[in-house]
């Protein structure tokens, strides 16, 4: 019924404030549905592999300041070489 | 056949197209100043339109088109980050999760829907790999050291190399999230201003503070070792989780929330504005002097966003080992389009080096004729002048303390106007200042104006002993020669441009006429645009701020236009409400 009616809203009362309202709605619910989704995955994953890591201390940002002789850190060659790495995003 | 290569750069800031024709530059172009969206980060059609347009081909003619970013490492470290920051991180994954899911992660499909019908090779260059060819590649030395430092690429937020011939190694890294660039950004929140955006404003209050804060900031936010290296102490900052720069303990340090946009500023922000951009200086003048240390060599590069705090550029000429630097004038992420072009083709390839660059004019260009049409269109009163006559009668408004519109050739490349689209003014008038700043770009009053110098008087003005042809070097002017008030800061700097004939004949034969009329062979010369608005690009774009500021005159190519003589706008609207303020 809804894509029923999104048809023929589509189709004849496109650019009217009916229609704008019509869609706003949708994208507000998509919105809330969004946000209750991409927080079942943040509590569900990150927050396992987050809770984790705080356990056994460990902390992939490197943000902790004990005394090192220097802070820069090697530029590691991509182990594809230079010509094989660029056909690829990583 | 010729080899084409399309490099481009989009999806955080300043989004760009380049495009080399067998390793020369043909063109580039910020997609901002063709979509007059200040910053535009969206994929950059336009200007790829453009940038094909100029070499005469079709997306279907290019031979390779590189990105100038790894995006499966830099979703890697946001992964890491929200893992990092769990739970604070929350907001930031809510926000950006669905654009990496619907966007950012498909890079490849989206570069193959905009180029049909390319069927080649998309490939892929770290984001400091792209900084340090845009800068290397194109310099003019065959061996040089690279540095770049920025806010954050994949993981690097500063790395050092060197370059050799057509080959770049990076040797070292600092990894996010301690950044330089992401510092100052946090400062720039900070003081209120606009993130990605206004980090210049920060360098030009500077000089009106005292760098109070320096000592305590060294001791406690910023960990700098001897060799330049660095770490931030965390928890004063909160970039690293969420939305915002700075964290509550931030707030504690400097006693106060930050400054609200647009408000009054006093001492306070004036002393921590130079007191960062010294922790600034400090830093990137001790990786310059270790990184000649580790290479031995002279000649250094540089890119990434920090390499256009000019300040510090003129500190390490002064005073580190190093005796030339070149810093590429799209030094931000704009120029990494240019550098992952480069590294394709040079470096991957294998193939020769070109010409270096002496200029950054790389954008559209506009016909006498197809300006003489536009004018007309809009009912413009005009004066088609020759060339000597134009020359002799714009150095004569000018010295009259007029400001003047100046559309020339071809559109700069970067963040700089360079005698292409740029508004002019007489450096010797002491109110030149505020009219340029209060009623042409309608900007804050503290806002300095650069000069544009002939190359060959600069070291009569500036102690500067090289030429800087980006306005990328900040020099004091010289002790007896502060008769130029509108280009002279508080602490008698001035951001230089030096300016030759070769580089740009009719922009030098402008300041050598003005020169011949009042004995100062400098104009100041600052974007043609107002404060929000990306820099114009079409004789409309002139026309319109030409016609919505108080310029006084608008010289188009060879046309001459008067203010006073010209009908009013048939669509004026005001231009506050269509620039967002930067």
């Amino acid at each position: 019924m809804v894509v029923t009616l999104e048809l023929l809203l589509r189709r004849f009362a496109r650019g009217t404030r009916l229609y704008s309202a019509w869609t706003h709605g949708f994208e507000a619910i998509g919105a809330v549905w969004t946000s209750v989704l991409l927080g079942l995955v943040y509590f569900l994953s990150v927050s396992v592999v987050g809770l984790g890591m705080k356990l056994f201390a460990k902390d992939p940002l490197d943000r902790g300041l004990a005394s090192e002789p220097s802070f820069w850190r090697v530029h590691e060659p991509n182990p594809l070489g230079d010509k094989a790495a660029v056909r690829h995003q990583f | 056949m010729p080899t084409h290569v399309l490099g481009l750069s989009c999806y955080y800031h300043d989004s760009a197209a380049a495009l080399l024709r067998d390793g020369e530059i043909v063109a580039a172009c910020q997609e901002e100043r063709l979509s007059r969206k200040k910053h535009d980060s969206d994929f950059p059609s336009r200007a790829v339109k453009y940038v094909l347009r100029e070499a005469g081909i079709g997306p279907g003619d290019l031979d390779a088109v590189g990105f100038y970013d790894k995006p499966l490492l830099k979703f890697e470290r946001m992964l890491s980050t929200y893992v990092a920051t769990f739970p604070r991180s929350f907001n930031s994954f809510r926000t950006a999760m669905p654009v990496w899911i619907k966007e950012k992660l498909w890079v490849p499909s989206s570069i193959r829907k905009e180029l049909r019908p390319y069927s080649g090779p998309i490939l892929f260059a770290e984001h400091h790999m792209s900084h340090a060819a845009s800068c290397f590649l194109v310099s003019p030395f065959e061996d040089a050291a690279i540095l770049t430092v920025d806010g954050v690429g994949e993981w690097a937020t500063s790395s050092f190399g060197v370059g050799h011939g057509n080959d770049i190694k990076l040797f070292k890294e600092i990894r996010f999230p301690h950044s330089l660039g992401l510092l100052y950004s946090a400062f720039t929140y900070y003081l209120g201003f606009k993130v990605n955006s206004a980090e210049y404003k920060v360098m030009g209050l500077a000089p009106y503070g005292k760098p109070v804060h320096f000592e305590r900031i060294m001791k406690e936010m910023v960990h700098l070792m001897p060799d330049g290296s660095f770490k931030l102490d965390m928890k004063y900052f909160a970039y690293d989780a969420g939305l915002r720069m700075t964290s509550g303990a931030f707030d504690e340090f400097f006693g106060g929330p930050p400054r609200k946009p647009e408000s009054w500023m006093s001492e306070r922000e004036f002393d921590i504005a130079a007191s960062v951009q010294k922790v600034c200086e400090e830093v990137v003048l001790t990786m310059a002097r270790y990184i000649h240390k580790e290479t031995g060599l002279t000649n250094l590069c540089m890119a990434g966003g920090v390499a256009l705090n000019c300040v510090a550029n003129g500190r390490i000429i002064r005073e580190t080992p190093m005796k030339n630097l070149f810093v590429q004038p799209a030094a931000g992420d704009a120029g990494g389009a240019v550098g992952v072009a480069h590294y394709l083709y040079n470096t991957i390839e294998k193939k020769p080096r070109g010409k270096s660059w002496t200029h950054s004019y790389l954008g559209p260009e506009y016909s006498d004729d197809e300006i003489r049409k536009y004018l007309d269109g809009v009912g413009a009163r005009y004066e088609l002048l020759p060339r000597e006559e134009l020359l002799r009668r714009t150095a004569a408004r000018l010295s009259e303390g007029h400001v003047v519109g100046w559309f020339q050739g071809r559109l700069e490349f970067g963040p700089r106007a360079l005698g292409g689209r740029s508004i002019l003014g007489d450096p010797r008038d002491p109110k030149m200042r505020d009219t340029l700043n209060m009623k042409i770009k309608f900007r804050e009053g503290f806002r300095p104006f650069a000069p544009s110098v002939l190359a060959e008087k600069s070291a009569d003005w500036f102690e500067l002993d090289c030429e800087s042809p980006y306005m990328l070097l900040v020099a004091p002017v010289r002790e007896g020669k502060r008769t130029i008030p509108a280009v002279t800061h508080v602490d008698h700097s001035a951001r230089v441009q030096t300016v030759t004939r070769e580089a740009s004949p009719l922009y030098y034969d402008l300041i050598a006429e003005f020169d011949r009329q009042t004995g100062v062979p400098i104009l100041i010369n600052t974007s043609f645009n107002v404060r929000g608005e990306p820099i114009v690009c079409t004789p409309h774009d002139a026309y319109l701020c030409f016609m919505r500021t108080n310029m006084d005159e608008l010289v188009l190519g060879p046309y001459f236009l008067e203010k006073p003589a010209q009908p009013p706008l048939k669509e004026d609207v005001d231009w506050r409400t269509l620039f967002e303020l930067d």
